[in-house]
């Protein structure tokens, strides 16, 4: 429950606002924040929706997304690529893409969030207000500090991108994600990434999975689910067993990899 | 603060706290469109606002987050009570239901109409994706927003909604406007929640955290001293009696095993204490400053459980009969510290030993049958507890009024409720005013009395008006519930598949409280036996009690799962047998002339009757189903991991209960020549008011607006026994026919004495005017020349119907379903459903009832179950994680066509249409299911993972 609402003029102030207000938390669109799952703790909310950017743009190889841009504002931008556009269109619910935003729904810190394993196997990195240095996505979700205003994407022409999505109903959240990119050199995979969530406590990349296939022909798609399989730990929970979503992870790795598309 | 908003076009300065969300203050300032399914949780689109041009959910947003946008909600397109191109399109294509969700979709297709003109289905299931109504199961909206966009370019474009029926009527068998659509699409007050005084106070209660416990103690004097608290209300300061919640006649077939407050729990939510305050969120607190001290017990968690040796006991009290004697070898005498359970006669019970009810019966000779048979196949199949989820949760407003009690109620059965609360009170029931207002979804919960008893008790105690609403966890928990069912099929038949024996054995699970605990499990007997002829057929059925969720009455009672358990099984039998499912079907069915013995043993309460059928149309359904989906000949999927399947049922249901329930009707001619009908049904969205009304004007030769509705209101109306047993068309529809033709009587007579002419000779003609050989008089005249004491009395007509006369609807459901043999998820390429509803009163309304309540089952035979933890606690008891079918869960080529065959007693040759609905898609999925990948689904939600474990590729 939120009882005390702050308006800072711009970065800079809500910087001083979240700093000098003990427990203050950053808004911005507000779909996780202000559901009724936290209605009963008090919250001090810095409202930042309005000062970060929220455009979205692309140059050359790099796809520069305002931390305040909502995933239909993603959607709608012919900047953004196919695979960032498919892994924004699984939070198939328009009245909440309409309000949640890039960084929020990196800064929920959530396992099963949407877009981290596309940031993740497109070597995201995020800045920060206040002058901070930017970080790689991995290293910001591991332990996320600060104000986040923006995440550059790097999408590499000679590289492939693969996300996938498993929920029990379209308008579910994300059970399970998983994202892949790599390249194809004298016909064995390189660089292969790998990234998935509602894994572990955050989404992350595996690279004991990428480990798996790196160097080596492209293996067939049962071949991938069956290596990768062994590998993952997800829990038991309401959502599904961990036997269930342990087979059901291996398949999203391996279409992720096989489904994966360059990003013109 | 102060918040600046441009709402509506109109600039506006509100003052609001912090934490206030959009949503919140649209409503405290009045703007009641403004819905909420899910209690802030982001998850059901009611609260919807076009908020700076976009779509969103007002509940998500502070108040002061919109410092400065635009906020558009229906209201602006209801200026002058006039309707927007969208408002006027949903109600062509028949889109309101309840209308609870309806201002949401309304702001959802204009919003998209402004970004794209002439929309795709894509686009168009994308902009009605964040919107949840469990009515209509989407499908007609594709339509309503193809209406509005073609009058975007041609204002006169209009397009049939529905095909037509009986040609020989002016109204029945035609689209004709929904009479409360108006109000609903607007977004105007009709709801519970719209009727609240400005001083009313809050009621909000104390859930016990305990499955299964006694109250030690309970101090309620810290809550009593909190700030804005009126009172505290216990099993210490309540009545001391038991009643029961189900909204069925007197007597109940259900025990009395319920007081208001218990001093013993019994499920997890399960009541404690109830505090009365002047604010919600002073309520709120004061229940936390209840302080309970519990003895906890072991719960029962299952039917297993419940019937083992040495189980704990969920009732230990006195058992006592009002009539008949108690079973043999059953326990009466109580614990002495438990409530009494009170049987109104004897339903086979054993409550000590926690069996709520039971009964068996059948005909033949079931043991020679099955030692004749050349295959004999045996299946159990288990359909796990789900929840009605209303988008209104229940809610009531009750306040004392002119020394009387009134009760302002979202419900299916008002003259259930007055008995009801009158007698847990203890006041009289002329002291009772019960108001159905617009109910925002029921679908059997609200055939219960779950809230109007505390509420009418604490507001009739203090004086105060007492608003009391379900939160949404409540309304999971503590509502009602669909109940679980264990069904052994056991299916004995000849090589040539000619069945010689069926017997099924039923065990339920009723929960903690026994409503409905013997009929809805025995339904799910007696409308899926009769559906096959067979000389020999025995059924079991029992009904524990446990400490989960209460179950009771939802859409179907207990059809779906006796559908599932029996199709699946003929089914099975039919592989095991090596013949089409089809041709098994076709050779058992019952047919037209049929002789139904097994009737017999299928009494509700009472000696049931054999039936001989007239006509069926199941034949036809099936040949029609057959041919649309080239049975015998499934396509295959280009995808390897995609293997496709066919899959058909046959289904039925009732029209009300024949001999245990009756409907009245009243009809006033006012001095204009318009009618005022008085209805005691109860529609909860279904369009039985337009029903009645369409009766009412047909017989009356006068158009659908000169007939007003008035219904379910217990001072004004005459007693009508509610919306359940599919029981709204025939018998609320007949009360109606009862009613205008008795009016038309009495008008024929006076017009013979004004005109001078026998009554024979006089008919009525459009619009209202008597017509003789000789001359002519209008209704009008006829009404003013009654009140100004000229010739005859007051033109009112009254009609009654009560009947032992049968109406069985029936159906066919054809499903080709994919499923990924890799993942297991399952994809319902078609899905037809063939029904005869006999005459469909109004067309296009009875599809969305057939559309709806499809959907409503295909979310309970592939997503939908309450899942419980070690403690009995409900781990999704949200939206969050119990997943109704939203748009997207549509499917690809849902198509429903009426097969009518008309009932000899039936209005206008009408019978029941909704709740058969719901008795095809489980088996008809399972069935497609093994179809496409060989495994049998015996347990529903057929969920990936249960899916993947059938196949042998989870374990």
């Amino acid at each position: 429950m939120v009882t005390k609402f702050l308006k800072p003029r711009d970065a800079a102030e809500a910087l001083s606002m979240l700093a000098s207000v003990k427990g203050a938390v950053p808004l911005a669109g507000g779909t996780f924040l202000l559901s009724s799952q936290f209605r009963d703790e008090p919250m001090t909310v810095v409202s930042v929706a309005g000062i970060l950017p929220s455009g979205v743009s692309r140059t050359g190889n790099t796809v520069e997304i305002g931390a305040g841009a909502t995933f239909q504002d993603i959607i709608d931008s012919p900047d953004a690529p196919a695979v960032l556009r498919k892994a924004c269109l699984g939070m198939a619910d328009r009245n909440i893409r309409n309000r949640a935003t890039a960084a929020g729904n990196a800064a929920a810190g959530k396992s099963c969030a949407s877009l981290p394993p596309v940031f993740l196997t497109a070597e995201a990195s995020f800045e920060f207000a206040g002058g901070n240095a930017p970080l790689p996505a991995e290293s910001w979700l591991a332990s996320p500090s600060g104000l986040i205003t923006r995440i550059k994407l790097v999408f590499d022409p000679e590289r492939l991108y693969g996300y996938e999505r498993w929920s029990r109903t379209a308008c579910d959240v994300s059970v399970l994600t998983a994202a892949a990119s790599w390249r194809l050199s004298g016909g064995v995979v390189k660089d292969l990434r790998i990234a998935c969530g509602g894994l572990s406590s955050h989404p992350r990349r595996f690279p004991e999975l990428e480990s798996l296939f790196e160097g080596k022909p492209l293996p067939k798609r049962s071949d991938i689910e069956a290596a990768v399989s062994p590998f993952l730990s997800p829990i038991d929970d309401v959502r599904g067993s961990a036997a269930f979503k342990r087979l059901r992870a291996s398949i999203l790795v391996a279409d992720a990899i096989m489904n994966a598309e360059a990003q013109p | 603060m102060t918040v600046n908003l441009e709402l509506n076009g109109r600039r506006v300065a509100w003052d609001c706290a912090d934490g206030e969300t959009l949503k919140e203050l649209l409503r405290r300032k009045g703007v009641v469109s403004v819905r909420d399914g899910c209690d802030g949780e982001g998850a059901c689109g009611l609260c919807a606002v076009i908020l700076d041009r976009k779509l969103v959910n007002s509940c998500i947003i502070l108040a002061a987050q919109a410092e400065g946008s635009s906020v558009v909600t229906v209201e602006h397109f209801s200026k002058d009570r006039k309707l927007s191109i969208v408002q006027r399109a949903l109600v062509d294509a028949a889109c309101v239901q309840c209308g609870y969700c309806t201002p949401a979709v309304v702001l959802a297709i204009h919003e998209l109409l402004g970004r794209s003109n002439a929309p795709s289905d894509v686009e168009i299931r994308d902009a009605l994706s964040g919107t949840l109504c469990r009515c209509t199961g989407y499908e007609q909206f594709y339509a309503a927003v193809r209406i509005a966009s073609m009058r975007l370019t041609d204002p006169a474009y209009s397009e049939a909604a529905a095909p037509e029926f009986r040609p020989d009527l002016r109204h029945v068998g035609k689209d004709r406007d929904k009479i409360d659509a108006f109000t609903l699409v607007r977004g105007e007050k009709a709801f519970v929640e719209d009727r609240v005084d400005a001083d009313a106070c809050h009621l909000k209660l104390l859930c016990s955290p305990h499955a299964h416990a006694w109250i030690r103690s309970i101090d309620t004097k810290a809550a009593l001293a909190m700030p804005g608290v009126i009172a505290v209300f216990t099993h210490e300061n309540c009545p001391d009696k038991v009643y029961t919640t189900a909204g069925q006649g007197f007597p109940e077939p259900s025990p009395h095993d319920q007081r208001m407050f218990s001093r013993k729990v019994r499920h997890v939510g399960d009541r404690v204490a109830a505090v009365l305050a002047e604010t919600a969120r002073q309520a709120e607190a004061a229940c936390k400053a209840v302080r309970v001290e519990y003895e906890v017990l072991k719960p029962v968690l299952s039917i297993a459980e419940a019937r083992a040796d040495g189980a704990p006991v969920v009732h230990s009290g006195e058992v006592r009969y009002v009539s008949g004697e108690p079973p043999e070898g059953t326990g009466v005498a109580g614990d002495g510290r438990d409530d009494p359970v009170v049987y109104q006669f004897p339903l086979h019970a054993d409550p000590h030993r926690n069996l709520a009810a039971s009964v068996s019966s059948g005909i033949g000779d079931v043991e020679r049958g099955f030692a004749e048979a050349d295959v004999v196949i045996e299946r159990t199949y288990r359909g796990n507890r789900v929840q009605c989820t209303p988008l209104e949760p229940h809610v009531v407003y009750a306040k004392v009024d002119g020394g009387r009690l009134v009760l302002h109620a979202s419900t299916q059965v008002p003259w259930h409720v007055r008995r009801i609360v009158s007698r847990a009170i203890g006041i009289p029931e002329n002291k009772v005013r019960v108001i159905k207002e617009r109910v925002g979804g029921g679908f059997g919960a609200k055939q219960d009395i779950v809230v109007e008893d505390m509420a009418g008790y604490v507001a009739w105690t203090t004086g105060r008006g007492v608003y009391f609403r379900y939160d949404r966890e409540q309304e999971f928990v503590s509502s009602r519930t669909r109940h679980v069912m264990e069904i052994t099929v056991r299916l004995g038949a000849k090589k040539d598949g000619r069945l010689t024996a069926i017997f099924m054995k039923l065990d339920a699970d009723t929960g903690p409280y026994g409503q409905h605990c013997l009929t809805v499990p025995m339904n799910a007997i007696s409308k899926s036996l009769p559906l096959l002829l067979c000389d020999n057929a025995r059924f079991e059925v029992k009904s524990y009690y446990t400490n989960l969720s209460p179950a009771g009455a939802y859409q179907g009672y207990g059809a779906p799962k006796g559908s599932f358990a029996l199709q699946t099984a003929l089914a099975e039998l039919a592989a095991e047998l090596g013949m089409d499912q089809l041709e098994l079907i076709e050779k058992n069915r019952v047919r037209s002339g049929a002789r139904i013995e097994i009737l017999k043993s299928l009494g509700e309460g009472r000696e049931g009757i054999a039936v001989t059928l007239g006509e069926c149309g199941l034949g036809e359904m099936l040949e029609r189903g057959r041919k649309a989906f080239a049975w015998g000949s499934k396509p295959v999927s280009d995808d390897p991991d995609w293997k496709i399947g066919h899959g058909a049922v046959i289904i039925q249901q009732g029209s009300g209960l024949p001999g245990l329930d009756a409907a009245n009707a009243e009809i006033r001619l006012l001095a204009d020549g318009t009618l005022l009908l008085l209805s005691g049904g109860a529609d909860l969205g279904t369009g039985l008011d337009t029903v009645t009304a369409k009766a009412a004007a047909e017989i009356l030769g006068l158009e659908m607006a000169d007939v007003t509705v008035i219904s379910g209101d217990t001072d004004v109306t005459p007693f009508d026994k509610g919306a359940y047993a599919s029981s709204g068309t025939y018998f609320s529809g007949n009360a109606a026919v009862k009613a205008a033709e008795d009016l038309k009587r009495k008008v024929l007579a006076a017009a013979a004495a004004v005109l001078g002419e026998p009554e024979a000779d006089l008919s009525i003609a459009p619009r209202g005017i008597v017509k003789g050989k000789m001359g002519e008089v209008t209704l009008a005249k006829l009404a003013h020349m009654s009140t100004q004491g000229e010739y005859h009395d007051d033109l009112t007509g009254f009609g009654t119907f009560k009947t032992d006369h049968a109406a069985f609807p029936y159906g066919a459901h054809f499903v080709e379903a994919a499923v990924n043999v890799r993942s297991g998820d399952v994809k319902l390429r078609r899905y037809h459903a063939y029904q005869d509803c006999g005459t469909p009163i109004n067309p296009a309304l009875a599809l969305g009832q057939i559309y709806g309540g499809v959907l409503k089952a295909v979310g309970h035979s592939l997503y939908e179950e309450m899942i419980y933890d070690a403690n009995g606690r409900c781990v999704n008891a949200r939206f969050l994680d119990y997943k109704i079918p939203t748009i997207f869960e549509v499917p690809e080529d849902f198509t429903v066509e009426f097969v009518p065959v008309e009932d000899e007693v039936g209005p206008f040759g009408g019978k029941s249409v909704s709740e058969i609905s719901l008795n095809g898609a489980a088996p008809a999925i399972a069935i497609a299911i093994h179809d496409a990948c060989g495994a049998w689904m015996r347990e529903w939600p057929f969920t990936p993972e249960r899916i993947l474990r059938a196949m042998g590729k989870l374990r």
